[in-house]
């Protein structure tokens, strides 16, 4: 028989070890306080959703307000959200800010699609034929590390002050990355999924189109979610720097004259379509991947 | 899965075996380089049919999965020490007659989804070759239907869609499509849960789709790799009568493969017994059983005495299997 363990266990009556253990029972904890607290991967009401989400945006204002109300801040650095409100209703009226806003989404839009038809096609590719895979990865992984800003001064060299400039720098922007994401999801389809599908009868093009697209889809999209939020940053980067219209080029002129309201109304237009933009593609992914939990 | 398996080409639409394209779908890696892949040699001359005898037959199958490509050992490639130094099959000879379910029993590691993959074409053996009414098995294809243990169903399409995968790449009128997704949804007793997702199903649900799934082209064989391994004692219960009678109302041939000795005798007509290093047939018994088999059937002495035989037959391979590994191990 084994020696008796030298020290007792912490709780609990020793035990002779059984079977050549010269341990004694792992100590025990004590079990954790009953708490009413949400467990980790709970879901919550949906009236307590509302109720956070109206949080996550109210507290912001509110520190907002309070703190240009208070006067601790300059005006001029930072304008109450009612100066903000007005600029935003003065743009409004004169017409600037729809014209903006829409040179802006149509640069977006069209860089978008041109990457998105860019890097859906390879990503395909990548994630389903390794020989695609090794061809591509290497020279892509690369560039998906130069930065797309740096890009501009040689685009303007290359294109001009034009339209062309700024949706190559957005396609720049985005294309490398949703590539790579996008091999990411297909590269995800389970091995068996393919064998079966072979064995009924498919074809590749037909295993291609019936079983990796449909199951690779949901997870396109949300790459496309992150990264039409990338294409809505290049376009004001790209406005920013060299632009005659758009809402970074409203940026750059209300700067010039010390116009922070302008600006901050500008920001908050530029947040708003964003976050519709991403609610749109939420909405069509969850339409799709319904059947993905 | 390793980088030396041979997964075959693509499928076939087709009721014949041909060469597929050889540009194979599969994650990074997971394939040898596909882009320049040759064909694997000339189609052999098939004898015509009936020549050979046979639905299915296996002659000196053998699968090497350290073997390259063309059946030589890669340079470099010896194994991890301790690493069995035989192939996984050797020498299998097979013949599954039409319309005749066997069983193939087995210990685990002893090879037999390496045997079932090899048959559905998703394996080239590295010896001997796999025929189907004399013509040579070069990759999978709609005539062997294949179910495996996690079903493997299109999480994206309901029940009624899963089944009609297969009809949907063949020339038929949606409606006749649909009266044969009918029957089969009918005949594994789904009808009702046609336009539920398989995430929404049970396990026993989920398999019996899979096989109607499988046996919607109406293959020659229909292969089951331990197709009720994850199910309960029950439900298996169920799906053993379900499938007896499927079989029965269907007449294919069935591969099945299964590591629980009496589901293999209650189900099989043969029982074959694989043992391990290498995979080799030890046994191939015929079970002398009447054809109607219900719950008495399992109280039945000779189903008794037959099943006792066969489970000591693995028990000895593997008892002997497990001897030879503690030798070399030292
Ligand atoms: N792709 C592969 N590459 C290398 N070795 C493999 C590969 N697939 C299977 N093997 C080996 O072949 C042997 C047989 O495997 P197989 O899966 O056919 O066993 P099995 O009889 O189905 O076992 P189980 O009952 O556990 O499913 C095992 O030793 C396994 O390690
Ligand atoms: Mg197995």
């Amino acid at each position: 028989m084994a020696p008796a363990p030298a020290t007792a266990p912490a709780e609990g009556p020793a035990r002779p070890a059984a079977g050549g253990r010269d341990w004694g029972p792992p100590p025990r904890r004590r079990p954790a306080r009953p708490s009413r607290l949400p467990k980790l991967g709970d879901d919550v009401s949906p009236s307590t959703r509302w109720a956070l989400r109206a949080l996550s945006v109210a507290v912001p204002l509110v520190v907002w307000v309070v703190l240009s109300a208070s006067g601790a801040v300059d005006d001029t650095f930072l304008p109450s959200p009612a100066a903000v409100a007005r600029a935003g209703a003065d743009m409004a009226r004169s017409g600037e800010l729809f014209s903006d806003t829409a040179s802006s989404v149509r640069r977006v839009g069209l860089g978008f699609l041109i990457a998105v038809a860019i890097s859906v096609p390879l990503g395909f590719a990548m994630g389903s034929m390794s020989w695609a895979q090794a061809l591509l990865e290497p020279v892509i992984g690369l560039l998906r590390y130069m930065p797309a800003s740096a890009f501009i001064p040689l685009l303007i060299i290359w294109l001009g002050l034009g339209e062309s400039s700024k949706i190559a720098l957005l396609v720049i922007g985005v294309v490398f990355f949703n590539t790579l994401m996008t091999a990411d999801v297909v590269r995800r389809i389970p091995r068996d999924l393919l064998e079966v599908s072979a064995t009924l009868g498919a074809r590749q093009h037909e295993i291609a189109r019936k079983v990796i697209l449909p199951y690779a889809l949901p997870g396109m999209i949300d790459a496309m979610r992150v990264n039409a939020a990338a294409a809505w940053n290049f376009v004001v980067v790209a406005e920013l720097v060299a632009a005659t219209s758009g809402l970074g080029y409203r940026i750059t002129r209300a700067q010039r004259f010390l116009q922070t309201d302008k600006i901050f109304a500008v920001l908050v237009v530029i947040g708003v379509i964003g976050l519709v933009i991403d609610i749109l593609l939420r909405v069509l992914r969850d339409q799709v991947g319904r059947w993905a939990p | 899965m390793s980088d030396t398996s041979q997964p075959a080409g693509g499928g076939f639409a087709g009721p014949t075996t041909q060469p597929g394209p050889f540009v194979q779908f599969g994650p990074a890696g997971a394939t040898e380089p596909v882009g320049m892949r040759k064909s694997a040699g000339p189609p052999e001359p098939a004898a015509g049919p009936g020549a050979a005898g046979g639905a299915l037959r296996l002659r000196g199958v053998g699968m090497d999965f350290r073997a390259g490509r063309r059946g030589r050992p890669r340079r470099g490639r010896g194994g991890a020490p301790g690493e069995a130094s035989v192939p996984t099959l050797a020498d299998i000879d097979l013949v599954v007659e039409p319309g005749e379910f066997v069983c193939i029993v087995g210990a685990s590691g002893s090879g037999k989804s390496t045997l079932l993959r090899l048959v559905a074409g998703l394996l080239r053996p590295t010896a001997g070759e796999v025929t189907l009414d004399g013509g040579p098995v070069v990759g999978p294809g709609p005539e062997r239907g294949l179910v495996c243990q996690t079903g493997a169903l299109f999480p994206w399409r309901t029940a009624a869609a899963n089944v009609a995968f297969g009809l949907e790449l063949l020339p038929l009128s949606r409606a006749d499509r649909s009266r044969r997704v009918a029957w089969l949804l009918r005949e594994v007793g789904l009808e009702p849960y046609a336009d539920r997702l398989p995430g929404q199903l049970s396990g026993g649900q989920r398999q019996r789709v899979a096989i109607a799934r499988a046996l919607a082209c109406e293959p020659r064989v229909v292969l089951l790799d331990e197709p009720f391994g994850a199910l309960d004692v029950q439900t298996k219960e169920d799906m053993q009568l379900f499938l007896r009678r499927v079989w029965a109302d269907t007449g294919t041939t069935v591969l099945m493969v299964t590591h629980d000795v009496e589901e293999a005798v209650f189900l099989g007509q043969r029982v074959v017994v694989l043992a391990s290093d290498p995979g080799r047939v030890v046994a191939d018994i015929p079970v002398r059983l009447p054809d109607g088999r219900d719950l008495a059937t399992r109280r039945d002495s000779a189903f008794l005495a037959l099943r006792s035989e066969v489970e000591d037959l693995v028990r000895l391979h593997h008892r002997a299997h497990a001897r030879r590994l503690a030798e070399a191990a030292g």
